[in-house]
């Protein structure tokens, strides 16, 4: 009997103001918010605040109450979190609501949602360790698996991850590692043996990305199509991750484009239907046993058509913005203490992978996505922008 | 007066000299008229404008209430394009002087020479019927070359070319575009007298289109006295680090890649310089990937096109100025640094060369050498100083006016 998992991930990172030259050395304010901006911090906050956290998250609580089946995973980046509480605090008070029932899982992530398990690793277990933190401090839960950022991973990732103390670890169903395998076992890694969840994004891109896409052949996607799908060809198979964006519910897919009802119809359905189980990672990983080894050198991720890193860290402006800035980090470790703190939150901030995103030119199949989701006309300014707040905060440590 | 770009609407130096070569002939009393091309949302083949601001008289107001300052400092050069009782000519036209510019690949150079002659019917047609009276005219680089000698067969007068720059130049060492070369061979050939900004701009037509150098002045371009910003807070940026800059279009004739070189050279042995480089053109692309390529992210800037003020603070703040230009004939960045007292350091191709003998004077590809006056500059502050001093004096000495006064007589001996 094939099980379901759902899993939302939900993040905003804090965006640049418009930095110049003429600002550099003068004010370290790179995350201000100004509502002159069209990317300002908290109006982009406020507004997909609107468009899909408080539908969306009023929905998951009443599907909650209606359907006592009803279970999925949530992960946020502490740097989403920081908006939220600034911004929107009534968003904590509703997952604090859901967290409660005991049917939605949260899972372990970066708090920065950066790459710094590809680059500095002992980096890397410091953000965890805060993101786990501030968890626990607002909902009273320890994160048990992990998701990396973008769902990247490596198989010295996943080591890293076992070490920290998490029982499993989300990756992206990509072909290149699968080579003809179906995501929809429970896998494993070569090294810690840390059990893998692989994303299934086939079915998880109809609703993510072509759920109104209009040329799309399955277009209107409605509930029982798709309980359908999940069913039928998967009797025989353990499970089915479906991992997403939560934006995708009233920001990715409008409102009126029908996606809440979507959802509500479909978890009814998947409620009463019997052939079907709706589980959390923790539950997926303590009732399957791992059939294969999941294992790659290169870091895979759920981005675009590649599914590799190069959304990132694929050209040269990119490479050595991210490179410069984690070269500072043995610098920051021996600062004095003062002024210290601030120092090293906004080099956090600054490790975020969105920016390295909006530097992204690799304008083919995905350059569309890039565009929507970058304050910047092309990525040439997205790397002038943070070239020159990187010069400020050299200024400030060497 | 016939040019083709003007403040604030310029991309480069021709609209500064333009501006400069109008202001300076009002100064002394010569009458003119002035077309241009521009693009007119209200449509329609052409429309004449005339400003009213009195650029000097209001200036030498502005001084008299700030009592602590001189009464001979132009205080308003800023409202770019305002000068006193300037009669223009707009010519409905797209026209745009650097066609290399990415935001001009839409255009073949073919289109724009199309389009530079109809510029130049028009110009004919509107001097004929509303300025009979005219007694010469006096074109601007080669794209109102269609325009001036259209103008001097219509009305049989006497047509002056005046040569800020060269196909040659634009190429930076690489192959002319013929057909715009072709435009300047007509416009040197046919015009009654050629000025060039500088002998290197002069030698360079004499070798380049067999032009006799009996036929070709040497007028250097001026500077005027930069706006007094200094009861304006100016804002400290790039606090405690050697800045180096380079402010120029983004192009081969710049060599703006020899500047990254030296950046590379320079910050493998000081850290803390900052290179920034203001201006925009077709290799602003390139040069972020290079730049980043290289690992100078952080250090080395791009700020973009300036103007006015931020220019200025630009050119203060700056511990050395570099042009490396592959070929420049005259290069008014260089001044407009050297009177905010900023060491220069000049490509030895470059007309400017010539009035700021102080200056440094190098081979564009010589990175090695100005690396190392770069380095010289930022350790020995007492070295920059007198670098400083040196070419302000020299720098302060020229002004549009002079220019106006060397043109008027070229006039007078030509009428």
């Amino acid at each position: 009997m094939p099980r379901v998992c759902w899993y939302f991930q939900i993040h905003q990172p804090w965006r640049l103001r418009p930095y110049s030259i003429f600002d550099v050395g003068n004010r370290h304010d790179y995350f201000a918010t100004d509502s002159s901006l069209d990317f300002d911090n908290e109006t982009v906050l406020k507004k997909v605040a609107d468009k899909s956290y408080r539908p969306m998250f009023a929905l998951l609580e009443e599907l909650l109450t209606e359907y006592q089946d009803f279970v999925f995973a949530l992960s946020f980046s502490g740097v989403v979190l920081e908006q939220f509480q600034e911004f929107a605090p009534d968003l904590i008070s509703s997952l604090q609501r859901m967290v409660k029932t005991q049917r939605v899982e949260l899972l372990g992530e970066t708090y920065y949602h950066s790459l710094a398990s590809l680059y500095d690793p002992p980096e890397f277990a410091d953000q965890v360790a805060l993101h786990t933190q501030t968890i626990k401090s607002l909902f009273g839960e320890k994160p048990n698996i992990f998701r990396n950022t973008e769902l990247i991973y490596t198989d010295q990732v996943a080591k890293q991850v076992g070490q920290l103390g998490f029982k499993g670890m989300l990756a992206e169903g990509a072909d290149q590692v699968l080579q003809g395998r179906s995501p929809t076992k429970l896998y494993q890694s070569p090294n810690g043996e840390l059990p893998l969840l692989l994303k299934h994004y086939q079915l998880s891109d109809d609703i993510a990305f072509r759920f109104s896409q209009r040329s799309w052949a399955s277009w209107p996607l409605t509930a029982d199509k798709f309980e359908y799908w999940l069913t039928q060809p998967f009797q025989n198979d353990d499970i089915i991750n479906l991992f997403m964006d939560f934006e995708t519910f009233g920001e990715h897919q409008w409102e009126s484009e029908g996606i809440f009802p979507f959802f509500r119809e479909l978890i009814k359905l998947l409620n009463s239907n019997q052939a079907v189980e709706m589980v959390t990672p923790t539950q997926a990983v303590t009732d399957l046993q791992p059939v294969d080894i999941f294992s790659s050198d290169t870091p895979i991720s759920w981005a675009d058509i590649d599914r590799d890193i190069t959304a990132w860290v694929g050209n040269p402006l990119q490479h050595d913005a991210i490179n410069r800035l984690y070269s500072l980090g043995d610098k920051l470790q021996h600062l004095p203490k003062e002024g210290a703190a601030s120092l090293l939150a906004d080099w956090r901030r600054l490790q975020t992978s969105d920016h390295f995103y909006y530097m992204c030119t690799k304008w083919a199949n995905d350059g569309d996505v890039h565009a929507y989701f970058s304050p910047y006309q092309t990525p040439y300014e997205a790397y002038n922008n943070y070239n020159n707040v990187l010069a400020d905060l050299l200024t400030r440590i060497e | 007066m016939i040019g083709w770009e003007f403040p604030p609407h310029n991309s480069g130096g021709l609209g500064v000299a333009c501006q400069g070569i109008a202001r300076g002939l009002q100064q002394i009393g010569q009458p003119l008229v002035f077309a241009l091309p521009q693009q007119l949302p209200s449509g329609g083949s052409y429309r004449k404008v005339r400003t009213n601001a009195d650029f000097v008289s209001s200036s030498v107001k502005k001084d008299k209430s700030a009592a602590s300052r001189s009464v001979d400092r132009l205080t308003t050069a800023e409202q770019a394009g305002e000068l006193s009782e300037l009669e223009m000519i707009l010519v409905n036209s797209n026209l745009e002087p650097y066609w290399r510019q990415s935001k001009f690949t839409g255009f073949s150079s073919g289109d724009i020479v199309a389009e530079s002659h109809r510029y130049g019917r028009v110009v004919a047609e509107v001097a004929a019927s509303d300025y009979p009276e005219a007694k010469l005219f006096h074109a601007h680089d080669w794209m109102s070359v269609p325009a001036g000698l259209a103008a001097r067969q219509k009305m049989k007068k006497p047509l002056v070319l005046h040569i800020h720059s060269t196909e040659f130049d634009r190429a930076g060492g690489g192959q002319p575009n013929q057909e715009i070369a072709e435009v300047e061979w007509q416009g040197l050939t046919k015009a009654d007298k050629i000025v060039t900004v500088s002998h290197y701009t002069k030698q360079l037509i004499v070798n380049k289109y067999s032009i006799p150098a009996d036929k070709i002045e040497v007028i250097y371009n001026g500077i005027d006295p930069n706006p007094d910003y200094h009861n304006q807070p100016l804002a400290k940026f790039l606090a405690d680090r050697p800045v180096i800059v380079f402010v120029g279009r983004l192009t081969i004739q710049k060599g703006p890649e020899y500047f990254l070189a030296v950046a590379k050279k320079v910050i493998e042995q000081n850290k803390k310089a900052i290179f920034v480089l203001a201006g925009q053109g077709d290799m602003y692309q390139s040069l972020l990937v290079s730049s980043a390529y290289q690992g100078l992210s952080g250090s080395v800037l791009f700020a973009g096109f300036l103007r006015g003020k931020e220019k200025q603070m630009l050119y203060q703040r700056a511990d050395v100025f570099v042009m490396p230009s592959v070929s420049e004939p005259f290069g008014i960045a260089a001044l407009e640094a050297a009177l905010e007292k900023t060491p220069v350091i000049v490509s030895k191709n470059s007309g400017v060369s010539e009035v700021l003998p102080k200056a440094y004077a190098v081979d564009f590809w010589d990175i090695n050498k100005m690396s190392s006056q770069i380095l010289e500059l930022i350790e020995k502050p007492q070295k920059r100083h007198q670098a400083g001093e040196d070419v302000y004096r020299q720098a302060s000495a020229l002004s549009w006016r002079a220019v106006a006064q060397q043109l008027k007589h070229l006039y007078e001996e030509i009428l």
